[in-house]
């Protein structure tokens, strides 16, 4: 076995795939277990908020009851292991952890259309840089509808397959007013280069990826989840 | 004749009696028969073939224009050949006999003793298949997109070149427009390909070029028709040309300036201030760019990072929740196997479709008459309604006529047509005997016999 894994180590350049190898270094078996029970967190069957498994499931599989500490080192460990394809989020507005998976430029394309894209950008840009608690119907609506055929049913369609994924929620208002928030998923779904990309042909100038991400405070998005 | 040369010449619009046509046509002939007798199987499968045969008859052409000397026989034409043409295995001496054998036979060259001649059905011809081949290779060269404009082009010079002669060249405008608009849909699906390859800004250019210089040609050619008193049926094919031109030019436009604004971005130093109003407006005009504007939708941004200009960017396209099956265990792949080799449908019930059943009898054919018979008076009885009187004659064994019909009917006359109606197929049927009789019988009634000697008569059933 080890001979074999050698030569494929010579042969490959890249070997980032070992590091889930490394898996084995940083986390127990314990650990690792809990790690893949949150991978077949589910059924195959797609609803809105069935992604992933409770904090008190997976705490269980660790085998410990609310211990902040250890839980969020768990995080971020997995996350230092296998963080070129996956990413284990704690959203904890639901309380679940989600495992998020890494989808390169050419594939993303098709996985989401540009239009849903569009109002996913607009919504983190209103809550993440702006602060705004939710983002109202009417505000996509302004933003988006007007020069365009069918605007707020196109704007609907997005919204829907959005929530569909899980990336935003109804947000009960008191006002009969439709409004929508982000969840951890919606947070995290776009990419540092793709903000990048997208804040610099805004600009029609380069910047540099610290400001970038200082711009949508990501800087202390993984302190917030304790991952620093 | 004199007509016909004003118009349009056109082998679809010309009397089908003409002797010029046929001989157009026999023209065509002539080439399908050179085409037969060339298309042996060895050709189909080799290509090249093919061009060795244009070559050589390429050869003789150029003598027939004086341009090399006369052309003895078949052999000097092989000489030739291999002077002429790098070919690493030339067509042999017999090869190139029986291909001016051929030519011979379908009157494109014609042999003497001591010369090959080109005669004017072989030049037309080989005119028309040089232009074609050439046409055809010109088509290759191109890629996909390319291919279709090119084509539009052609179509464009085609109708320049022949309608200003008076000769159609066919439906040439809507040719066109067909392919233009196929560039088009071509152009659209490939487009997230081009803006992700680093080296496409010369193929966009390209494209760009080409919908340019199409939309100028496309526009002269409809103007020359916007004079034409008929142009109802044109104005139509005016405006789809237009509009898919448009599209195009806008999209080609679009593709390319979002392809620079991006190269620009490249090229400017770093800069720290981020405004967020250029954020926000970025983002609501991201959600449907206009076509020829240089902002890229979030497809097409992701197409961009596929290049991979910074390090590590095609691989952070996005990221999804995600989610695996869990492996299965045994118990549930025991129930979906059993639930995959026992699985009925619930349906309603079914509804049984009664088969008749048919036996086999065997009758003398004596009795067959009898059967046909019996067969034609249910035939009868399904028609006529003979029942009543049936059972009246098996109560009465004998009765008057009128007393039959009115006792088994009633007396009016309607009535009366009925029963009549009945006995007279119970009679034809031989089931009653009709016999003369003299003493009857009158009853009340609202009709007449119009010989009252009818009256005079019994019914009784036959046994």
């Amino acid at each position: 076995m080890t001979t074999e894994n050698q030569a494929y180590e010579e042969e490959h350049d890249d070997l980032s795939l070992n590091s889930l190898q490394t898996l084995r270094s940083v986390l127990t078996t314990r650990e690792e277990q809990a790690f893949m029970s949150i991978l077949f967190s589910s059924s195959a069957t797609i609803r809105a908020n069935n992604f992933g498994l409770p904090r008190k499931e997976v705490e269980k599989l660790l085998g410990v009851s609310r211990e902040d500490n250890y839980f969020h080192s768990f995080l971020s460990r997995v996350n230092q292991a296998v963080g070129r394809y996956y990413r284990l989020i704690y959203d904890e507005g639901r309380d679940q952890v989600v495992v998020m998976l890494r989808v390169p430029a050419r594939s993303a394309r098709h996985t989401l259309s540009s239009e849903a894209l569009a109002v996913l950008l607009f919504m983190f840009y209103q809550q993440e840089v702006l602060k705004h608690e939710y983002t109202l119907l009417t505000q996509l609506l302004e933003a988006f509808g007007h020069e365009v055929m069918k605007g707020s049913r196109r704007i609907q369609l997005a919204i829907d397959t959005l929530r569909k994924i899980g990336a935003l929620e109804n947000q009960q208002l008191s006002d009969k007013e439709d409004a929508y928030r982000l969840t951890a998923i919606g947070v995290h779904m776009f990419s540092d280069s793709f903000l990048r990309r997208m804040v610099e042909f805004s600009h029609s100038n380069q910047l540099s990826k610290e400001d970038v991400m200082k711009f949508f405070n990501r800087y202390n998005l993984y302190e917030r989840e304790g991952l620093l | 004749m004199e007509e016909m040369d004003q118009s349009v010449i056109s082998i679809f619009k010309t009397a089908q009696h003409q002797p010029e046509l046929t001989r157009a046509m026999r023209d065509i002939i002539s080439l399908a028969g050179v085409m037969k007798d060339l298309s042996t199987e060895a050709v189909f499968d080799s290509p090249l073939e093919m061009l060795r045969f244009l070559r050589i008859i390429e050869l003789i052409h150029e003598e027939s224009f004086g341009l090399t000397e006369q052309i003895d026989d078949a052999e000097t034409l092989y000489y030739r050949y291999v002077a002429r043409y790098e070919d690493i295995e030339p067509p042999t001496k017999e090869r190139v006999n029986q291909i001016v054998t051929i030519l011979v036979k379908n009157n494109w060259v014609s042999k003497q003793t001591h010369q090959i001649k080109m005669m004017s059905v072989g030049k037309r011809m080989m005119d028309a298949l040089t232009r074609l081949a050439n046409d055809s290779l010109a088509y290759y060269l191109e890629d996909e997109i390319g291919r279709s404009l090119f084509q539009a082009r052609r179509d464009a010079e085609i109708s320049e070149a022949y309608d200003d002669k008076g000769i159609s060249g066919g439906n040439r405008i809507a040719s066109m427009i067909r392919n233009v608009k196929d560039a088009i849909e071509k152009l659209r699906e490939r487009e997230l390909e081009l803006l992700a390859d680093r080296n496409a800004f010369p193929q966009l250019e390209l494209i760009h070029t080409l919908m340019e210089d199409l939309a100028e040609k496309l526009d002269e050619r409809l103007k020359q028709f916007e004079t034409i008193e008929d142009s109802l049926v044109l104005s139509n094919l005016m405006q789809t040309g237009t509009g898919a031109l448009n599209e195009g030019t806008s999209l080609s436009v679009g593709m390319i300036n979002k392809y620079l604004q991006f190269m620009n971005v490249q090229q400017t130093p770093l800069q720290t201030a981020i405004s967020p109003e250029k954020v926000r407006l970025f983002i609501t005009k991201m959600f449907n760019p206009p076509p020829e504007s240089e902002i890229p939708n979030a497809h097409q941004l992701f197409s961009f990072m596929d290049q991979g200009q910074y390090d590590g960017e095609q691989l952070d396209g996005i990221w999804m929740p995600v989610k695996y099956a869990s492996p299965l265990s045994f118990a549930e792949i025991e129930k979906g196997i059993d639930f995959l080799e026992n699985y009925e449908p619930a349906v309603a019930d079914i509804e049984e479709v009664i088969q008749p059943e048919f036996y086999e009898e065997n009758i003398e054919a004596d009795s067959l008459e009898d059967l046909m018979d019996e067969a034609s008076w249910l035939l009868t009885k399904a028609s006529i309604d003979t029942e009543k009187i049936e059972r009246y004659l098996e109560q009465k064994k004998e009765a008057d006529i009128e007393e039959t019909i009115i006792e088994t009917g009633s007396a009016s006359w309607s009535d009366a047509i009925r029963q009549l109606l009945g006995v007279a197929a119970l009679e034809a049927n031989k089931k009653v005997q009709v016999q003369p009789k003299q003493q009857v019988k009158e009853y009340d009634k609202e009709w007449e016999w119009i010989q009252d000697d009818d009256r005079k008569s019994s019914i009784r059933r036959r046994t």
